[in-house]
């Protein structure tokens, strides 16, 4: 009896959408457009309409191009390499990054004393509105590794660099944003 | 309450761990569109990157390839051989010459199963009449 979409591996849903399963590559945008859209959304793609549309756009890229997936990281963090470069391209068609202001950034923290929760909020909004000021590398390896929790030898794939560059990219991004904070 | 000044990497990390848990997005929509967008362009781009379809251009690439190598080197061999007669005399050859052209032309192995002469059994005139002969 054969898995259902859910049960199935991310490995054996590609295969499956290599040979033009429809099912595979919905179950594939289920599974990973919530948390790719969370980190567009934190690497400057704003909310909404906009970040949808680049979630959208990043899945068709990465069908595309299905047989230049290796596996050497896994789907999720190959679909927010393809995202961040159309990010990349999105600015350089509007020759801007987006300007932010921590207004505009509504972080909710759910727990805790109230003047905690702004203050919480505060420091969320600005550490967001600040990452994405980064330099896109260290974005990037800061997003995967803080938000996603992605191991660095598994960025350093993804990247195309090594995991102790990761590491280094990783801490200059923290000083950054410590300095930024202070 | 914390102070700013006290944030450390744990805190930094932590607020980032929570960057983007407020977007929404329509899940289902997105996997729609992106369904409904491949069917158009996508799939009809697939059918050639199978390896059925690969494997079977590569078979043909290799017999027409190989075809065409065969028919030149065909050529270039009778055109070789008939340069390498031509511009030499068969009367400026010498016994032990004609010989030679005989045999590397390797054209007696089966007339010596039926008759027991071999080339070293025809005198100079017979040779040059037999090699006349194979050019006329």
């Amino acid at each position: 009896m054969p898995a259902t979409g859910e049960s199935r591996s991310d490995s054996s849903l590609i295969e499956a959408w290599g040979d033009g399963d429809e099912r595979a590559a919905t179950e594939l945008v289920r599974r990973h457009a919530a948390p790719l859209a969370r980190f567009l959304s934190a690497a400057g793609a704003g909310a909404g309409e906009d970040v949808e549309d680049l979630v959208q756009e990043t899945f068709l890229r990465a069908f595309r191009r299905i047989e230049t997936f290796r596996g050497v990281s896994t789907f999720r963090t190959w679909l927010m390499t393809i995202g961040s470069n159309l990010l990349k391209d999105s600015w350089r068609r509007r020759s801007r990054r987006p300007e932010v202001s921590l207004e505009e950034r509504d972080i909710v923290d759910e727990a805790g004393d109230p003047q905690d929760k702004v203050v919480a909020g505060d420091i969320a909004a600005r550490i967001g509105a600040f990452v994405q000021t980064l330099p896109r590398m260290q974005r990037d390896v800061f997003l995967l590794r803080a938000q996603q929790g992605v191991e660095y030898e598994e960025i350093a794939s993804a990247l195309g660099t090594t995991a102790g560059a990761a590491r280094v990219h990783y801490h200059h991004a923290i000083k950054r944003l410590k300095a930024l904070l202070d | 309450m914390r102070e700013r000044d006290d944030m450390n990497e744990q805190d930094i990390e932590r607020a980032a761990a929570e960057l983007g848990s407020d977007v929404r997005i329509d899940v289902e929509r997105v996997a729609r569109r992106v369904v409904a967008e491949l069917r158009t362009k996508a799939v009809p781009a697939l059918w050639w990157r199978k390896a059925s379809v690969l494997r079977a251009a590569a078979a043909i690439a290799i017999l027409v390839t190989g075809g065409v190598l065969v028919d030149r080197i065909a050529e270039n061999s009778a055109d070789d051989a008939a340069v390498s007669l031509l511009p030499v005399g068969l009367e400026e050859l010498s016994t032990t010459g004609l010989n030679e052209v005989l045999d590397s032309l390797d054209l007696f192995t089966p007339a010596s199963e039926l008759t027991p002469a071999s080339l070293n059994d025809f005198d100079e005139v017979q040779l040059r009449e037999l090699l006349v002969a194979m050019e006329g």
